[in-house]
């Protein structure tokens, strides 16, 4: 038993508790078995709409992680020899502080900032790290969603005032993904697709590689990496040249739809094919089934399109598609969540700290606009000394950057060049390796909080399930940050996360009590449908917007215009190949879960996939060691030699978060999308040549 | 009686059956010793799976020469003993769908028990390919499927 | 009815199980020459092997004859079939009539005319007696010699291996396993077993055996120099019981011949099992095989008829499993080319497998593998697969579909190897 395990107490000695599973965050319904005050097993909860009694292998190793041996359990701090000592929270805290009121008085409060990372969620858990920077005098809050889902969620904000992260695939009559393998990355979405595609619907998946949702596709697109664009245009003129798209929608609550149509005319059959790779015979097909799946058709971007250069555009050009399809807020379409009404957290409204300049702000004020999202990339040259100010601390929690953010040569540098840098985690990870403090956190099963499948106007509670003394909550941690440095009483001043989630629940009437009673989630609100009947889109214009003059103003261009990715543009005969990166596998969730033994039986290493045309012209067999270098950096990796339809010729894949084959060595942090700030992730371009297995001791 | 039917249509093949399988039967994510297979041909774009039937005639039962293998009162599944099982192979020699697998360190077969009647290869189907259902619904959910198809195509849009 | 049933291994066993769930009322009486309750002989080299005691031989419940209500003459021989009168001789003068009559009562052992051979010590592990007198004989470090190459002797010899004697084996044909594999597997399989120290002499008939003073034998292997052995046990070969069985009655080859209902040439008499000349799947004159497999199938067929159900047997598809030296050997069907039927190696030296599997024109008809364990599930498909080229209903149901089934393997080798016809599967001549 280890250490964590033994000290660990569950709610209750003998029975089941019901919870949300935060291991990814799709938050299915767990019934958490307790024997003898351990936790037994993990199930799924049948009456949770999410999952339906479903679960997969890493909501069950919950567990596994709450007691692993290597959990962390008491405060670190580095010390002159490098190594970590233990010391005690107060201690740990007191010196933070201290540090901390330190940077504001010798360089201004902006000095400082906070990452949040995937890890800890998206709901009050975010709020909580914007609250307190903003409460501290920075406006510096950084996060995971520099590199995910705000490339989706601005793309499709500016066409139509909203993005759904969970579109009524169930009730669809085509579903269309672009870049998304859904059933590894949102497991409980597969469900409806299948319950879709049982019922009748059609699927068309558009990916450079065979994953495995395309196994069930009715057409599979394999496209060239970034060049969904092109193709969705494609589409778009198909679908005007035949007149068929929603006129009534276009006329009554669109706007820019004339020059929209007119650069359409541009992407001609010939264009597409060349471009995208896919024969024109492929794009009629996916044209004809949307053409017979209106209005019910749903486009689904993953961050397969976010990762590129031109991602905004490109998934601006899918959201007016789906304008086009007369899909917005309807019934089997796009439906326009609405919110529960609670409280937030975030102090955006009293203290906006517009006028310290959040970082990457200027550079990309869309992504400041729309999110209040500081830019991690350009937050690395703040670190090195070559920003507008210095950044010189950082609080990190439940991120992993160092692995996780492009160009981690840079991040590691950069993070080494910090005064002050605490990374709260459940495991030494490679970021936490360079902290100064570093602090045991709690995991989700530990922590109770309001979460929301926004799709289904669900809220609810997780429970707390058990208690590991001496590792803090999210709120407490914050909580004791603030009351040390002056503002807890101000804006920290609950004592406990429950009476957190009584204050953010009071103006909805809905009560924590109510809540308990509803562990497979409370609809807050019914779902209505085509409610820009009667309300404006929350554009600038109010319209779903073909064209953005928000955009225009501040100086982009105001059509989606697609910008084919660098690799055809300005191919360098240095760098012949194409690498993406990121592709999921089931059991891992970026840099996390690798310290489940078993789950390294199903996926033991990092490896280059390749297509076996291209191994065998660079004299490569399976699993031989490969030098893979891109303009960024160079990597020793093995490489997988695919079967000649899993991958396109001269495409590379390999996955991220693998400490000892860190595919973001490689990766862009300078080449961004100009709207969102995107790195370029993938479409990079590469080299391979096959070397001499790397000396053992170099593995580490 | 209950048995695992497969909805092939929905399975993409993530494995998290066999995971289950060996978890739960034997510890760990070992694929050879999983008692449900997942087969994913790639030239193809298709993916068959396939777990033990439960024979009604079922043909391990028929040939095991040890008495090892019996049929149980409450699942009706086909189940074996270790303590009898030899290994000699002759349920593997006759299962026409290669169902019955060979565990090398116990040198005994290992076959899909249902696990006692609550399988876990279903509870971690998260597109809910494989069901655990009563034998006489298994037709029905077939119909239901082939039903909605058919609904679909006789709707006409305004 | 009254039924009657001579033998009590696999073929009656089954018979009696096919009989009765037709048939719950017709009395019925087994008389079998073995005093046990029903055994396994394949399991006997996994009891020398201390897998099993010797209580778990007994492969059916102690109480299975009372289920199946049947009343037993254990311990008993039948003298005589009394025709036309119906009834047998036991060897005690008890006579049992009866309406219908199963003959399963095996086969046995065969001693080849060597000089020196008959010897009280010298002999076969074919039951429960043989195995328990055998057990103490398999002592480390002794000299064991094995008079035959087939699949009882090779168990026997890795059983011998294991327990740590210093073991030979002679057979009289050019090589091992010779119903099973040909030239070059068996080649292969011999190179396995001599790696292990263990003697193989393939070819060599045996010109006699001499008893030395000290208690143990000089084995004299012709053409080579005699080699001493502790102990000596024969493995080569069985012969169907059929002593009891009046020629001129009951029709008889090298058994007794019967058609695909198990029926003799005399009405209301059936043979199954090692005893019986049965219909094998490929057509041609009747065979016997003594295999387990085979003797089920008959037992099934036989008791089905038996109980007024008409179920014809299609015939046997042989077919058997096994392992020793660390190698698994399978076999099934035709595994002979002939004009009509051409073979095709299927080897992966990665996994250590090595097959090759026979086709017609309209499909694979059989196989063999030399390989591990977990790939005779591959032979469980390959059965249907011939099962299906055979045109039998059993096969379109188990092959539903192109795609298989089972394991990655198993499956791989299906879909990539035994789904695809070659094109030459008639050879030009």
């Amino acid at each position: 038993m280890s250490a964590g395990e033994a000290m660990a107490k569950t709610v209750v000695r003998n029975g089941t508790v019901q919870t949300l599973c935060r291991q990814c965050d799709m938050r299915c319904g767990q019934n958490i078995h307790i024997t003898e005050g351990r936790i037994s097993d993990i199930s799924g909860m049948d009456a949770h709409p999410q999952n339906r009694g479903r679960i997969c292998h890493k909501g069950r190793a919950a567990a596994d992680l709450v007691y692993h041996g290597e959990r962390l359990l008491k405060p670190l701090k580095k010390i002159p020899d490098g190594t970590f000592a233990e010391i005690s929270y107060d201690q740990a805290m007191d010196e933070i502080a201290e540090k901390m009121a330190g940077l504001k008085t010798a360089f201004e409060s902006r000095a400082v900032g906070v990452w949040k990372g995937e890890a800890l969620g998206f709901c009050q858990q975010e709020e909580y790290a914007r609250r307190f920077i903003h409460a501290f005098g920075s406006p510096n809050y950084f996060s995971n969603d520099s590199e995910c889902y705000n490339g989706r969620y601005i793309g499709y904000a500016l066409v139509q005032g909203y993005w759904n992260g969970c579109p009524d695939f169930e009730n669809a009559d085509l579903i269309v993904l672009w870049g998304s393998n859904l059933p590894f990355s949102h497991p409980p979405f597969q469900r409806l697709i299948a319950d879709a595609r049982a019922k009748g619907a059609k699927l068309v998946v558009i990916d450079p590689r065979l994953i495995a949702v395309a196994y069930k596709a009715d057409i599979f697109a394999q496209i060239l990496p970034g060049t969904d664009g092109a193709l969705a245009w494609g589409l778009v003129r198909y679908l005007i040249e035949a007149g068929r798209y929603d006129h009534q929608f276009v006329q009554k609550y669109s706007l820019g739809f004339e020059p929209f149509a007119r650069y359409a005319r541009t992407f001609t059959p010939e264009y597409v094919e060349k471009e995208t790779g896919l024969d024109r015979k492929t794009v009629v097909d996916i044209a004809r089934m949307i053409v017979q799946g209106m209005p019910r058709v749903i486009h689904y971007v993953g961050n397969g399109l976010e990762h590129h250069e031109n991602g905004v555009n490109n998934i601006r050009t899918v959201a007016c598609l789906g304008g086009l399809c007369g899909a917005v807020d309807i019934k089997g379409g796009d439906p326009w969540t609405e919110g529960m009404g609670g409280r937030t957290l975030t102090l955006y409204q009293e203290l906006p700290l517009l006028d310290q300049k959040p970082v990457g702000a200027d550079k990309y004020p869309v992504l400041y606009q729309y999110r209040q999202e500081c830019h991690t990339m350009t937050a690395m040259d703040y670190m090195l000394g070559k920003g507008e100010y210095p950044l010189r601390g950082l609080i990190i929690t439940g991120a992993n950057p160092v692995l996780t953010n492009p160009n981690s040569s840079k991040v590691a540098d950069a993070f080494a060049a910090l005064d002050l840098l605490v990374v709260r985690e459940l495991f030494l990870t490679e970021t936490a390796k360079q902290a100064h403090y570093i602090l045991p956190a709690a995991s989700f099963l530990e922590r109770s909080e309001l979460h929301f499948h926004s799709n289904r106007h669900l809220v609810t509670l997780t429970t707390k399930v058990l208690d590991v003394p001496g590792v803090q909550d999210e709120y407490t941690f914050w909580k004791d940050l603030a009351h040390r440095l002056g503002f807890g009483e101000r804006y920290f001043p609950w004592e406990r996360e429950e009476d957190v989630n009584r204050w953010l629940l009071e103006p909805t009437g809905i009560s924590v009590e109510e809540l308990r009673k509803h562990p497979e989630g409370f609809m807050y609100k019914p779902v209505t449908y085509k409610k820009y009947e009667n309300r404006p889109f929350s554009t600038a214009t109010g319209k779903f917007e073909f064209t953005s003059s928000y955009l225009k103003g501040l100086g982009y261009p105001e059509l989606p215009e697609y910008i084919p990715p660098r690799y055809k543009s300005h191919p360098s005969p240095a760098y012949p190949l194409i690498l993406t990166t990121g592709a999921r596998k089931y059991l891992l969730y970026h840099s996390r879960y690798r310290n489940i033994a078993r789950f390294l039986t199903a996926v033991p290493a990092a490896e280059v996939e390749i297509h076996p045309e291209d191994a065998k012209k660079w004299g490569i067999e399976d699993a031989d060691w490969v030098k893979v270098t891109s303009e960024v950096g160079s990597l020793e990796i093995q490489a997988k030699v695919m079967h000649e339809r899993e991958i396109l010729p001269g495409v590379l894949q390999i996955t991220h978060g693998w400490d000892k084959a860190n595919v973001n060595l490689l990766t862009y942090d300078a080449v961004n999308d100009p709207i969102s700030g995107f790195p370029l992730l993938k479409a990079v371009p590469v080299r391979i040549e096959r070397i001499d297995p790397p000396e053992l001791s170099n593995l580490g | 009686m209950k048995i695992i039917s497969i909805e092939l249509d929905r399975c993409i093949g993530c494995r998290n059956c066999e995971q289950a399988c060996s978890l739960y039967g034997r510890g760990g994510f070992h694929r050879e010793d999983s008692s449900i297979r997942v087969n994913i041909y790639p030239g193809e774009r298709f993916i068959s799976t396939l777990t033990c039937t439960q024979c009604d005639a079922a043909a391990c039962l028929d040939i095991c020469p040890a008495g090892a293998l019996r049929r149980s009162a409450e699942t009706n599944a086909v189940v074996v003993d270790e303590n009898r099982c030899v290994g000699c192979k002759m349920c593997l020699m006759a299962c026409p769908f290669g169902n019955i697998h060979f565990l090398a360190d116990k040198h005994v077969i290992r076959k899909c028990d249902l696990c006692d009647g609550d399988p876990k290869c279903v509870k971690f189907c998260m597109p809910g390919a494989l069901h655990y259902v009563e034998v006489e619904d298994v037709p029905q959910l077939r119909r239901l499927i082939v039903d909605s198809k058919l609904m679909r195509c006789l709707v006409i849009e305004p | 009815m009254n039924i009657a049933v001579i033998g009590s291994s696999a073929a009656a066993n089954s018979a009696l199980e096919a009989f009765r769930a037709i048939d719950q009322k017709s009395p019925v009486v087994l008389i079998s020459r073995e005093k046990h309750p029903p055994y396994s002989r394949v399991l006997l080299p996994y009891f020398l092997q201390g897998k099993i005691e010797c209580d778990q031989l007994f492969y059916r419940p102690a109480d299975f004859f009372d289920r199946l209500k049947v009343k037993t003459r254990l311990g008993r021989s039948v003298v005589k079939i009394d025709l036309p009168l119906k009834s047998l001789s036991l060897d005690n003068g008890e006579q049992i009539p009866f309406d219908k009559l199963l003959i399963a009562s095996g086969s046995s052992p065969v001693k080849p005319p060597i000089p020196g051979i008959r010897d009280e010590e010298i002999g076969h592990l074919w039951t429960i007696e043989d195995a328990v007198r055998v057990d103490p004989q398999l002592q480390e470090n002794k000299h064991l010699t094995i008079i035959g190459g087939g699949n009882i002797a090779l168990m026997l010899a890795w059983v011998a291996f294991q327990r740590k004697m210093k073991v030979t084996v002679i057979e009289w044909l050019p090589q091992v396993l010779p119903q099973i594999l040909d030239r070059t597997a068996a080649e292969r399989l011999e190179a396995e077993i001599r790696r292990t120290g263990t003697r193989v002499l393939t070819g060599t008939a045996i010109k006699k055996i001499e008893k030395q003073p000290q208690g143990h034998y000089l084995v004299f292997p012709a053409d080579q120099e005699p080699l001493r052995a502790d102990r000596i046990i024969i493995a080569a070969g069985v012969r169907p019981n059929t002593g009891f069985v009046d020629p001129d009655r009951i029709e008889t080859d090298i058994g007794i011949l019967v058609n695909d209902r198990m029926e003799t040439s005399v009405s209301d008499i059936y043979a199954a099992g090692d005893v019986a000349q049965g219909p094998l799947a490929f057509g041609g004159p009747c065979g016997v095989q003594a295999l387990w497999t085979t003797a089920v199938e008959h037992g099934r067929i036989a008791g089905a008829n038996m109980a007024g159900r008409k179920m014809s047997y299609p015939g046997s598809l042989g077919g058997s499993v096994s392992e020793f030296f660390h190698m698994t050997v399978a076999s099934l069907g035709l595994c002979r080319e002939t004009p009509d039927v051409i073979g095709r190696e299927s080897i992966d030296s990665k996994r250590g497998f090595y097959g090759k599997f026979f086709w017609r024109k309209d499909g694979p008809v059989g196989g063999w593998m030399l390989g591990s364990p977990e790939d005779v599930s591959a032979f469980g498909i390959l059965r249907a697969r011939i099962l299906k080229t055979l045109g039998r209903p059993e096969g379109e149901r188990a092959v539903p579909s192109r795609f298989a089934l089972g394991g990655d393997f198993a499956s791989d080798l299906y879909y990539n190897f035994l789904a695809k016809i070659p094109e030459r599967a008639v050879p030009p001549k």
